[in-house]
């Protein structure tokens, strides 16, 4: 797995953005990334120094559809988030959310 | 803080040069984005917690520039034209000049503003007009006059006479061809000189009632209705009833009848007061007129174009609104009066120029001598008017409300008058003098 597939997409949120004080930064992560692979990833895009890694699957919610006549319900997909201590006094600039495009 | 450099174009227009430091920019902008994002739906974060880069990111920073400059605009403008004391006739141009890296934003406003007016010599202006005095003959005029409206009308059984009322049925021919506008039935009407064509007053009278008569009449040459002109008509005139109006004595029994707390003498005490009132404000205007044209005369000053020409076009638009209601087309106007279009506006144009030299100047005479509307004329204003329109104050008030500034600019200009009038010598030109006793008839 190259470092473009373990990463998928920095996770831009209220909750993730107060983690950025203490050095850490969350991305959505491929399934099956481990945290060596992450560790790896996020240090080759941000040239950044990785002290720690903790990641969590997160279950897809259930969703209910409903229409006239017919209801049917569905799942979102499960994904892993990944939440990444660096070095004291580094940071990722998360300002451009599409920082995959380059 | 924000600085502005003052040209003057000419002198009812300025140029303003305003420059906002980058402190204040991003000052506004920082309030603007607070705004802003308080409206803004970001996935992840819950309206107006999203921090600015995120924000940025989603929606551009354009739309914070934007946002922050309609606000911080008007506001720095407003302190320029403070600053610079200015007032400004009209709304101004904005150009914002191209913006150069590290230096201050700078902007440029071109509007017209009120020139400066040189007063001089508004006070002890020497006016004559008409005296507001009184004769005692126009109070018995208006005594008699009420006298007369106070009539009853009695039936008598004789032939018409002149002065009396008579219910009349006729109907007019011309070549024995009824022609319209020439009859009417049961129409109560004064046998008076001078009501009708000639011939046909004297030709009522001596008819009794119910008896038919027929009246030849030729309609005057200058007649309005051309078609009936210089026309001779036969009127068959049907008398209904006959009567004579009998007038009540002048005594105080009559007086009761206006005021039931007066005697014949308050009677006239009030008729007096109401003359009075009234031709002091007659007087008051013809002096106000005197006294404006004084004023012009003596100040020169630029006007501003576009007061001009706003007050042209609305009086243009008025005189064809005018038109209009008489329901004639403005093209035949012209042409009636013999006039072309250009002439008019020409007309109306100095017209414009006249008021809005008026406006400027008493404003600026109000303004040198502190003239204000206190809470209390603006108070007494809305009384007299929720009088004269019968209508409650709170409704006054309401309708008011949009034009409060016209009301005020109206008040100060009217107490602006009265303060000039109160300065300038008035020499009072005998009035009615001609005192002749009129005895009731």
């Amino acid at each position: 797995m190259r470092a473009r597939e373990v990463i998928i997409a920095p996770l831009i949120t209220e909750k993730s953005m107060s983690g950025t004080t203490r050095q850490q930064y969350a991305f959505e992560v491929h399934r099956r990334a481990t945290k060596t692979q992450i560790r790896q990833a996020v240090a080759e895009i941000f040239k950044v120094d990785v002290l720690k890694v903790n990641t969590v699957n997160v279950a897809g919610k259930k969703k209910n559809f409903a229409r006239r006549g017919t209801r049917t319900s569905g799942m979102q997909p499960d994904w892993k988030k990944a939440i990444v201590t660096l070095k004291p006094g580094q940071k990722i600039e998360l300002g451009g959310l599409n920082y995959f495009e380059h | 803080m924000s600085a502005s450099t003052v040209k003057h174009l000419d002198p009812t227009q300025v140029e303003l040069e305003i420059s906002i430091s980058r402190d204040e920019l991003d000052a506004a902008r920082e309030r603007a984005f607070k705004q802003l994002v308080r409206n803004a739906k970001i996935p992840g974060f819950r309206p107006g917690k999203a921090p600015r880069k995120v924000f940025e990111a989603q929606y551009g920073s354009e739309v914070i520039s934007e946002r922050a400059m309609d606000a911080l605009v008007p506001d720095v403008y407003m302190r320029a034209i403070r600053e610079n004391d200015l007032e400004p006739v009209d709304q101004p141009q904005m150009e914002l000049l191209p913006d150069e890296e590290g230096q201050p934003l700078r902007l440029r406003a071109t509007v017209n503003v009120r020139p400066e007016i040189g007063l001089h010599d508004y006070k002890g202006i020497e006016l004559t007009g008409p005296s507001a005095a009184v004769a005692d003959d126009e109070v018995e005029r208006s005594l008699e006059a009420l006298r007369r409206d106070s009539a009853t009308l009695v039936p008598v059984d004789r032939a018409v006479e002149f002065g009396d009322v008579a219910t009349l049925d006729y109907e007019g021919r011309i070549d024995g061809v009824p022609f319209e506008g020439g009859k009417a039935e049961n129409q109560s009407t004064e046998i008076a000189q001078g009501r009708f064509i000639p011939g046909f007053t004297e030709g009522i009278v001596g008819i009794r009632a119910g008896e038919t008569k027929e009246i030849e009449v030729t309609f005057p040459a200058d007649y309005s209705n051309k078609d009936l002109a210089a026309k001779n008509a036969v009127f068959s005139v049907t008398v209904q009833d006959v009567k004579v109006p009998e007038y009540p004595a002048l005594d105080d029994e009559f007086a009761k009848r206006f005021n039931p707390e007066a005697d014949l003498a308050g009677l006239r005490g009030d008729l007096r007061t109401r003359l009075e009132s009234a031709a002091k404000s007659r007087a008051r205007r013809a002096l106000s007129t005197v006294l404006v044209d004084r004023l012009l005369a003596k100040h020169e000053f630029p006007l501003p174009s576009v007061m001009v020409e706003r007050e042209s076009e609305s009086i243009y638009q008025e005189a064809q609104a005018y038109v209009a209601r008489a329901g004639l087309k403005w093209a035949d106007y012209l042409e009636q009066q013999n006039r072309t279009d250009d002439s008019v506006r020409a007309e109306y144009r100095a017209e414009a120029e006249r008021r809005v030299k008026t406006t400027l100047l008493l404003e600026a005479i109000a303004k040198a001598e502190k003239i204000e509307a206190t809470e209390a004329d603006l108070e007494s204003e809305i009384t007299s008017l929720s009088r004269q329109y019968g209508q409650p104050r709170q409704a006054i008030v309401e309708m008011l409300r949009p034009n409060l500034a016209s009301l005020i600019d109206g008040i100060v200009r009217s107490k602006t008058l009265d303060f000039l009038l109160d300065q300038a010598k008035i020499i009072e030109l005998p009035a009615g003098t001609e005192a002749t006793k009129t005895a009731p008839a």
